[in-house]
């Protein structure tokens, strides 16, 4: 095993600028848009940085979870995180890295006999099939963690909160209000009071559809949140149907402030941090 | 023992909370804190819990109860500086603790105090 | 890829409410060091903490275990609370119980529940209790 790994590193490492030159050509017809994204002399610096560490890990003669593809398998990583960033298909991704067996292979038949080809093709078959699992994982779960980057920056988009007047703050609530969504307002809510020191936070519901016993129950405790780090909480938007809807529902809403317009809302605030507007 | 300070202002005892406490040490403050008012003749009461990291059950029983035992003996109490992260547990928890008057730092605090102990007993934050 | 695993691992012994603290701050330093939010942290923390007076509450005594663990990308913590007390009767009730319900200790077995992301239970009458807790990180 020892004498076919070092063979082939030593085939790689006196045949480097061909085999670079070949793949680079492979991905900037295979993989446009990560060249255009990280640029042809960076990749450039990045293939053969990998070739290297590829190289020297062959001669270290260790199997692929082993120490020695440490550098290889972290070069993969980047690169695969670069290729979610640049929005590249899953072809592409593996493409990268299986287009290395065309490169290798027509390598080994010019440099070696028959006899010793069998045993070199399935090392490198084998160590090209781990590298491009690797890499397609990796990307895998970079997609997923920049798609939960995403919901985590809509969900932060989709409740915001507004500092409308001196220790006033107020939160305009539009659609559905879930307990996911909840959670995510309250927080928000919680530290926007901390931050301002506010002393009256407004929740206004005037964008919020339908009014059930579950939203009422998530209002209460968002309302409720705030009473326990000081603060009062102004519930508006209580338009008619909706105080109908929830005295129906036997939802009681009387420890806590509501009003039917924000203006309504905002005077009260006023009124209770002691300020007149103008 | 742990030992929690409790300061005599004027007519208010604040008790800032500054270290976490086990079930019978919490006790024993609930113990002292009445035993001050009843030494003092406090007509306010601030729990300072802007460093408490952590109330669970009993820890938020224990407030509640010293709240409703200092009423009974004539003081208003006032939980100041609640941090969020322990706010957004007590609700999942359960525990709304509404009979509770707060106030987000102890300037607020006495403020409301003023405004409790002034014949009005109404829930405010002017 | 990993399949569930332990990496670090701590038990501690709860027989007094000073233990508890200590299981507490235990739970907390793990949760910090794999860089759990606050917000998770407290959670998990105000559970622990209920969960380890139980012990000390109705079996006088109990072992605590820290770990981390690992599914599939996730990273989580865990924490068993197992104990030779008398065991609880009847799950569903002690579970339903609130702190509001009754004066007496040890409710807190109902809002760990609902503080943890997994929550497991076996109890045998007679032979004691095993609570099991995870937090899973990106929650």
């Amino acid at each position: 095993m020892n004498n076919i790994q070092s063979n082939a590193a030593r085939i790689l490492q006196n045949n480097k600028a061909e085999i670079l030159d070949q793949w680079h050509q492979q991905l900037i017809l295979n993989t446009k848009s990560l060249v255009e994204s990280i640029g042809l002399n960076v990749m450039k610096q990045r293939t053969e940085e990998f070739l290297d560490t590829l190289i020297d890990a062959l001669t270290q003669d260790d199997d692929f979870e082993g120490d020695s593809y440490d550098n290889a398998r972290n070069l993969m990583t980047d690169i695969s995180r670069q290729m979610t960033l640049s929005s590249l298909t899953p072809s592409e991704v593996t493409l990268f890295v299986f287009s290395l067996r065309d490169i290798i292979f027509p390598l080994f038949q010019t440099n070696m006999d028959a006899g010793q080809l069998a045993a070199h093709y399935s090392l490198v078959n084998s160590l090209i099939d781990r590298l491009g699992v690797f890499t397609f994982t990796v990307y895998q779960e970079s997609r997923e963690e920049l798609m939960r980057e995403q919901q985590q920056a809509f969900m932060e988009v989709s409740v915001p909160v507004v500092r409308i007047w001196d220790r006033i703050i107020m939160i305009p609530l539009v659609g559905m209000l879930d307990s996911s969504r909840t959670q995510q307002m309250m927080e928000t809510m919680l530290t926007a009071l901390e931050d301002y020191q506010s002393k009256v936070a407004i929740m206004d519901i005037s964008g919020i559809p339908v009014v059930d016993t579950l939203v009422a129950r998530h209002l209460i405790t968002a309302a409720s949140a705030a009473r326990l780090m000081g603060a009062e909480c102004i519930i508006t938007g209580i338009r008619a149907r909706i105080s109908q809807t929830l005295v129906q529902l036997g939802v009681d809403l009387s420890g806590f402030i509501t009003r039917t317009t924000l203006a309504d809302g905002l005077q009260l605030a006023l009124k209770m941090t002691d300020q007149k507007i103008g | 023992m742990i030992e929690v300070t409790i300061l005599k202002i004027g007519d208010t005892i604040i008790v800032p909370i500054q270290t976490e406490l086990h079930d019978l040490a919490a006790n024993f403050l609930q113990e002292n804190i009445l035993k001050k008012i009843e030494k003092v003749g406090a007509r306010g009461l601030i729990i300072d819990v802007g460093v408490v990291t952590i109330i669970d059950s009993f820890m938020g029983r224990v407030l509640v109860d010293t709240a409703k035992m200092a009423r009974l003996m004539g003081t208003e109490t006032v939980i100041v500086g609640m941090k969020k992260e322990v706010v957004m547990t007590l609700l999942q928890l359960g525990l709304m603790m509404q009979t509770l008057h707060t106030a987000l730092n102890i300037e607020d605090g006495i403020t409301l105090l003023n405004r409790l102990t002034g014949g009005n007993h109404e829930r405010s934050i002017i | 890829m990993k399949g569930p695993s332990s990496k670090d691992s701590l038990d501690i012994s709860v027989a007094n409410y000073e233990d508890v603290i200590l299981a507490r701050q235990k739970a907390r330093e793990l949760m910090q060091s794999m860089g759990f939010s606050l917000l998770a942290q407290t959670r998990m923390v105000t559970a622990v903490s209920e969960l380890a007076r139980n012990m000390v509450v109705h079996a006088g005594r109990g072992q605590m275990s820290v770990n981390s663990v690992e599914k599939l990308n996730q990273k989580g913590i865990e924490c068993i609370f197992q104990d030779k007390g008398p065991g609880i009767q009847n799950i569903d009730q002690a579970l339903r119980q609130g702190f509001s319900t009754s004066n007496s200790l040890g409710l807190g077995l109902g809002g760990a529940k609902k503080l943890c992301a997994e929550f497991d239970i076996q109890t045998t009458v007679g032979k004691g209790t095993r609570v099991t807790i995870r937090e899973w990180k990106t929650r």
